[in-house]
């Protein structure tokens, strides 16, 4: 028989450290939060790098308003859809791939919280494309 | 104000700065190695704003180390080009005119600013 899996993932390290800050109790909160917090500050940078420079063709420069409602709007949804949206996710993913049993909300939400602001401007044309796909999923409990 | 708060706001004021000068980047102009230097530092800001503690002094000096080894091609044995200070020249002769020797200091030092980095 062999020894359980270690937890090597982030959360669970982020666990460790916030412990003796927060407590067991909300340890677990509150690394879950801080990856989010960490993985939309990654991908704030890169989203900032993707922005389109219309602004510039105008002859004007980015300005701070428009990065801080980026910074700020991202933030929120980042913060806000993350954790449900993993859930969602992981548990369509679950049915979806054969051997998905091991993808939990958990593993989803660096990726979900890093690429909100990372995507950017790009949702509207990512969502164009994948949302057509949404009807070949087998919904359970859909229309007969 | 603890100095724990003090410093968080320093590294968010500091974050928003990279940002700020991330959204002004080109990505078409840009070397690779600025952007480097700056998502380094942005991502060694921001886990050093989530991580408590030595944790986060690591990994703020760790992306300080990134960044500054990132343009170790630009000090290949001196300042970049632009930076350097111009070399210093010492003089050794006698005359019996008194003023000669400031003479010839100030006429090295004008022929050392006219060949040197202008702009500096």
């Amino acid at each position: 028989m062999t020894a359980p899996h270690p937890p090597v993932d982030l959360v669970s390290l982020l666990a460790a450290l916030l412990t003796p800050i927060v407590g067991v109790a909300m340890a677990e909160t509150a690394s879950t939060f801080a990856l989010i917090v960490l993985a939309w500050s990654v991908g704030v940078l890169v989203g900032l790098l993707r922005m389109p420079p219309d602004e510039v063709a105008l002859g004007m420069r980015p300005g701070v308003r428009r990065v801080g409602v980026f910074v700020l709007g991202s933030a929120g949804l980042a913060l806000g859809i993350t954790v449900p949206m993993a859930d969602v996710l992981a548990s369509v993913l679950q049915q979806v791939i054969p051997a998905g049993a091991s993808i939990t909300a958990r593993s989803l939400c660096f990726v979900l919280a890093w690429s909100v602001p990372a995507v950017g401007h790009s949702w509207p044309a990512v969502l164009a494309r994948v949302l057509p796909l949404l009807r070949f999923i087998p919904i359970r409990g859909g229309a007969k | 104000m603890t100095v724990e708060t003090l410093t968080a706001y320093c590294i968010l004021a500091a974050w928003l700065v990279v940002a700020y000068r991330v959204a002004l980047l080109d990505l078409k102009r840009t070397r690779p190695a600025v952007i480097f230097q700056h998502l380094v530092v942005g991502i060694a800001l921001a886990a050093a704003l989530i991580a408590p503690g030595a944790w986060g002094k690591l990994a703020l000096s760790f992306g300080v180390l990134l960044m500054f080894l990132a343009s170790t091609h630009r000090w290949p044995g001196a300042a970049p080009e632009g930076t350097r200070r111009p070399a210093t020249v010492q003089f050794h002769f006698t005359s019996d005119d008194p003023r000669a020797a400031e003479r010839v200091q100030a006429a090295a030092r004008s022929a050392i600013r006219a060949t040197s980095n202008r702009g500096n």
